[in-house]
Order: structure tokens, then C-alpha cells, then sequence
């Protein structure tokens, strides 16, 4: 029974299937569930080759690009937890005080900013929505409308550089991180434009959403505020640029970029050595939970990359002659389903192996696909019941929003970031135009 | 609190205090590296490969903590839907998915990836550092991983929650533990 045994056969499609359904819907931790399944698959597919599964890890782990992750964690954590959040809040809020939406905008303006110096979405919903959301609840803001600005905001962080999920998607698919985060600036400002139309529109209409902002400021001392989140802005430019300029690695950016941040932590914020240790602490255990994750995928990864799977889908998806915008559509509801079961690095980390190949086989340009799949993930962490940007910010509000109310409040900016999709695919060189520049 | 799981909870932070030290120690080997490459114009030929040995050791470091205090990243969409007994049945089986996975890979590892290495005394390619010490740890790491996964197991069919809370594992209380 050859047929059935064979890669091509029915046996392979069910162990995978039923072995990834089984062991995750245990609640099992995904890195071990994936892991598990992988392991299956070599001891039953590839003559019991097992081992490449611990080369496949140790080549992944040890690899130095890949070090920049829980750098760029933990400055996120270091900036979270130094209280920079609050200037960088107060400095901006007069700006969009004339605006319909007045603090709204302003939450999406902080997590541009913060995004562009923390790379995670988690982060920065969670330093900006602790500063925001008691000052607007004081303000008499909606609150499911907050919370909807402030996890639409937060996933600003994933796509505006330095971002994890570039860097990851970089590392995993040997895409130039630079290049990547460059791509990601454009679309990531768009959103922002996006988001804040949006609540312009809303709020035009409907005033009691938003009864007012900061004290109205005359233009000059508006601008003046912003030049206080100099140090931000420093930090940024030395991250960015010091990759972009082929001077430094990521790696060593974001190395410069953590030391810097402790420093400002430090002068500009409230940083103690104690909340210092606090942050790493924190901070490698949140990078254990997505390198163990990392560690189920890349052997899950490895056992169907032996077996020719990415390449027996293109073939497949070749045979059944569909045009390429056809197969990104499919791609794009593929992740809107897992989005509403995994959280969003996960989904990206199990499914660039598979993805990748096939969307570059019919000539989807890897760093597009790279903001474009950034961008789908970003949907996950708005998406629930699993939208982990939605769960912090209602344990931020102290359970007065639901997870549902704040999932209902984000639907706008949901279907926003689904728009945002369709438009870098009708127009790709607002992600490649920075890239092309280098 | 018995001592069986002071014990646990003992062992899971120093680890995790463990891979907080590796991290400093990234962050310190990275900024000597630019140090050296831009203002002494002398790059450590070392510091790109132990820094991936520190990278890998962090990670495999924090897996007994992530079990423990829940923070692993993981599914709870259908484990929530069931009933408190249903929900106790599927925190075990969880369990045994971890203790299968780690017990394979460890054995695994202990029959042939280590013998090669041992056999071969596998050092890095440029600073010719030992990578045996390195490559140990993954498979013991697994191993304590395997065992707080049965020590779950027992907390559980003692009618226990199987992971404790953060301010128990020393971890922030951020809200972030508990929403894969």
C-alpha cells in the first residue's frame, strides 16, 4: 500500500493533521504539540530520521541573527518599565487636541512612536494603553473605543520597525532583516493614516465619543512638546540607522539600542536597577515561550521540508492553474482562520516554511510577502478568542472592558488592516519603494 | 506550600534567573563586540558564536518555567469550552504531550546526536569553542521539563491547578501569562 504511506498518500495528510489537532486541543504548550508531531513524521516518513531534528533546532538556535530578538524584547521591556511611555504620551496629546477623536488619534500617534522603538505589538499596547486608557476613562471616552484605538494601535509595534515578526520572518527565510524593516515603514505609517481617518470619520459623526483631548495648544508650543521626545527619536535613528546603514548588524543595533534604552530609562524615565532585573526576567521568559515555540516549528519544519511537502504544494497549487492573486487570497483566509486559534508569531513561525516557498514560486517578492504576512499576524492579535493584544488591554482596564466588547470595537480596524492587505497587493511598491532605495 | 513544590518552584526561577544572566551576558558580549570592531578597530572573534550558544541556552533555560507558571505559549480554546473534569483530563494529557515529546527528544539526543558529538569533540568553527557543555544542556533542560511535567500531572489529579502564579514563579503580573 504504497499510496497510502507515501507523502502523497492519505496516511501522511492524517498523522499530520490528526497529530497537530490532538496535541494542541490538550492545551498543550505549542512548541512541544508541533515538536511531537514532527518527530512522528521522521520516525514514520523518513525512515526514522529523527535526528536531523536536533541539528535542525541547534543550526536554528544558535543562529546570531536571530539574537536580536530578545534584544529588541527587552527594550521594549526596558521602555515599558521605565515609564517613557507617559512623556511620550503627554508631549503628544496637545497635537490632536482640535481633531474629531482627540485622544483617540493620539493613541495611535504614541504607538507609532513606541512601535518605532519596541518592535512588539504586546508592548506596546501595554505601555501606551496603561498611561491611556485612566486618562481618557477620566475624560468620559468611550471605553470599548479606547481599548479598540489602543490594540489597533498596539500592532503598529509589529510592523514599524525594529519589528520581531521582520526580524523573524528575516532569520527564518534568509531575507535581509534591513531590507524588511525598511518595507515595513511605509505600510506601517499608512495603517497609522488609516486608523486615525477612520476615528476622524467616527467621531465627526458620533461626539460623544470623544468629548475632548488635552488642553488646545497654539501651534508653536504644539511643536515645541513634540521636540521633547527627543530621546525616542534619537533611539530610533540610531536603531534604524545603524542597520540600514550596513554599519552594524541587528544584532549589535539592538544591542546598542537596549543599552541605549537603559540609559534613558534611567535619565529621562523612572528605570530602577530593581525594575531593570524585573524587565529581564520578564523579558527572557516572554522569549523562552516564542523560542519554544520556534523549537516545535523548525522540527515540525524540518520533518516535511525532508519529505518535499513545500514543493509537492507548488506543484499541486501550480496544476490547479489558479492565478497568484487567487493563491494569496487563499493564503490570506488561511491565516484569518489560524488567527482565531493561535497568536500571531506562532502562526508565522509554523508557516513559513510551507508559505514562503510557494508564494515566491509564483513570484511574490520575499520582502513584500515578508510586511504583507507581518501585517496578517497583526490580525491575529486583534483577533479573538485567541488576540492577545485584546486580553492585555482588558486587564488593563481592570475587566470594565470585556474581551468581546474590546473585539467588537476593533472589527473597524480589523477590516482596516484587511484593507491594508489589498492595497499593498494592489500597489506593492509602497512596502518595496525604501527598499529599492538601498 | 510543600516542599516538593517550594522545591519545583525553587528550581524553575534559578533557571529562569539563569537565562536573565545569559541575557546580560548577550547584551555585554554584543556592546565589547561593537567596542571593539568600531572604536579599537579589533572585532572578538568570538562573540557571534557564543552569543548563539547563550541564545540557545536561554530558551531551553526558561521551557521548565514556562510550564510551571503557564506561560507557555498554548490553545486554550477548546480546553475552555469543557466542563471542570473534561478541563482536568485534557491538563493531564497536555502534560503527557510534554513528557512524550522531551522523553523522545532526550532520548533521542542521549543515542546519537550526543554520542556524535562526544565522539567527534565538536568545537565552533571560528573561536573553536567546546560545544559539547552547549549541546548537553538542551536535552537536560528537556529533561527537567519532562519533570515538571509529571510533577503537573500529580498536581493535578490532587486536585491542584497544574501551574502556579506568577508572583509565585517571580514572573510580572502583565496580564501577558495566559492568552495563547
Amino acid at each position: 500500500m504504497e499510496w497510502a504511506t507515501g507523502v502523497d498518500g492519505p496516511m501522511f495528510w492524517l498523522t499530520l493533521s490528526g497529530s497537530i489537532l490532538a496535541t494542541i486541543g490538550t492545551g498543550a504548550p505549542l512548541g512541544a504539540a508541533l515538536g511531537l508531531t514532527g518527530l512522528v513524521i521522521l520516525q514514520l516518513f523518513a525512515n526514522g530520521a529523527t535526528s536531523l531534528a536536533m541539528d535542525a533546532v541547534w543550526n536554528v538556535l544558535t543562529e546570531f541573527t536571530l539574537s536580536a530578538i530578545p534584544l529588541f524584547i527587552f527594550m521594549g521591556e526596558v521602555l515599558l518599565r521605565s515609564g517613557v511611555s507617559q512623556r511620550v504620551y503627554r508631549a503628544l496629546a496637545p497635537a490632536f487636541s482640535r481633531v474629531p477623536g482627540g485622544l483617540l488619534h493620539t493613541n495611535i500617534a504614541v504607538c507609532t512612536v513606541f512601535g518605532a522603538v519596541s518592535g512588539s505589538s504586546l508592548s506596546t499596547a501595554a505601555a501606551v494603553g496603561s498611561v491611556a486608557y485612566p486618562e481618557m476613562q477620566r475624560l468620559g471616552y468611550q471605553r470599548p473605543m479606547i481599548v479598540g484605538s489602543l490594540a489597533a494601535g498596539g500592532t503598529l509595534g509589529l510592523l514599524i520597525p525594529p519589528s520581531l515578526a521582520l526580524l523573524i520572518y528575516g532569520a527564518l527565510t534568509e531575507t535581509s532583516v534591513g531590507k524588511l524593516f525598511l518595507a515595513g515603514i511605509l505600510p506601517g505609517l499608512m495603517m497609522a493614516a488609516l486608523f486615525m481617518i477612520y476615528i476622524w470619520l467616527r467621531c465627526r459623526s458620533r461626539r460623544d465619543l470623544s468629548p475632548g483631548g488635552a488642553d488646545a495648544l497654539p501651534l508653536l508650543p504644539t511643536l515645541l512638546s513634540l521636540l521633547r521626545i527627543w530621546p525616542l527619536a534619537l533611539l530610533f535613528v540610531a536603531v534604524m540607522g545603524s542597520i540600514l546603514g550596513g554599519i552594524a548588524t541587528p544584532t549589535e543595533a539592538a544591542g546598542v539600542g537596549l543599552a541605549a534604552a537603559i540609559v534613558i530609562g534611567f535619565v529621562w524615565g523612572d528605570l530602577t536597577p530593581a525594575k531593570l532585573w524585573q524587565a529581564f526576567v520578564g523579558s527572557v521568559a516572554t522569549f523562552g515561550s516564542i523560542g519554544f515555540v520556534v523549537v516545535g516549528a523548525v522540527i515540525l519544519g524540518q520533518s516535511v521540508s525532508i519529505l518535499g511537502i513545500p514543493q509537492e504544494l507548488v506543484r499541486t497549487v501550480g496544476s490547479l492553474n489558479l492565478a497568484p492573486w487567487q493563491v494569496l487570497a487563499l493564503v490570506v483566509l488561511i491565516y484569518l482562520v489560524l488567527g482565531c486559534l493561535f497568536d500571531g508569531l506562532s502562526i508565522m513561525i509554523m508557516t513559513l516554511p510551507i508559505v514562503v516557498p510557494l508564494m515566491t514560486a509564483l513570484g511574490y517578492d520575499p520582502v513584500w510577502l515578508g510586511v504583507i504576512i507581518t501585517i496578517m499576524i497583526e490580525i491575529g492579535m486583534v483577533t479573538p478568542p485567541v488576540g492577545l493584544n485584546l486580553y492585555v488591554l482588558t486587564a488593563i482596564t481592570g475587566r470594565q472592558v470585556t474581551p468581546m466588547q474590546a473585539a467588537s470595537a476593533t472589527v473597524p480596524y480589523w477590516l482596516l488592516l484587511l484593507l491594508g492587505v489589498a492595497i499593498l497587493t494592489l500597489a506593492p511598491q509602497i512596502a518595496l519603494f525604501l527598499p529599492g532605495l538601498i | 506550600m510543600d516542599w516538593v513544590e517550594r522545591g519545583a518552584i525553587w528550581l524553575c526561577r534559578l533557571l529562569n534567573y539563569a537565562a536573565a544572566v545569559a541575557a546580560l551576558a548577550i547584551l555585554g558580549l554584543v556592546m565589547a563586540g561593537v567596542t571593539m570592531r568600531y572604536v579599537f578597530n579589533d572585532p572578538l572573534g568570538f562573540t557571534e558564536e557564543l552569543v548563539g550558544l547563550l541564545l540557545i541556552a536561554i530558551v531551553f533555560l526558561t521551557v521548565p518555567l514556562g510550564l510551571l507558571s503557564g506561560r507557555s505559549i498554548h490553545v486554550s480554546l477548546v480546553t475552555q469550552l469543557l466542563p471542570p473534569l473534561g478541563r482536568r483530563i485534557a491538563q493531564i494529557l497536555a502534560s503527557l504531550v510534554v513528557i512524550v515529546f522531551a522523553g523522545w527528544y532526550v532520548w533521542v539526543a542521549y543515542d546519537k546526536w550526543l554520542a556524535l558529538a562526544f565522539r567527534l569533540d565538536l568545537k565552533t568553527e571560528v573561536a573553536r569553542l567546546p560545544l559539547t557543555p552547549w549541546m548537553v544542556l538542551v536535552p537536560a533542560m528537556l529533561a527537567v521539563a519532562a519533570a515538571v511535567a509529571v510533577y503537573q500531572i500529580v498536581r493535578v489529579l490532587t486536585g491542584r491547578p497544574a501551574t502556579v502564579s506568577a508572583r509565585q514563579a517571580g514572573l510580572p503580573d502583565d496580564g501577558m501569562g495566559d492568552g495563547g
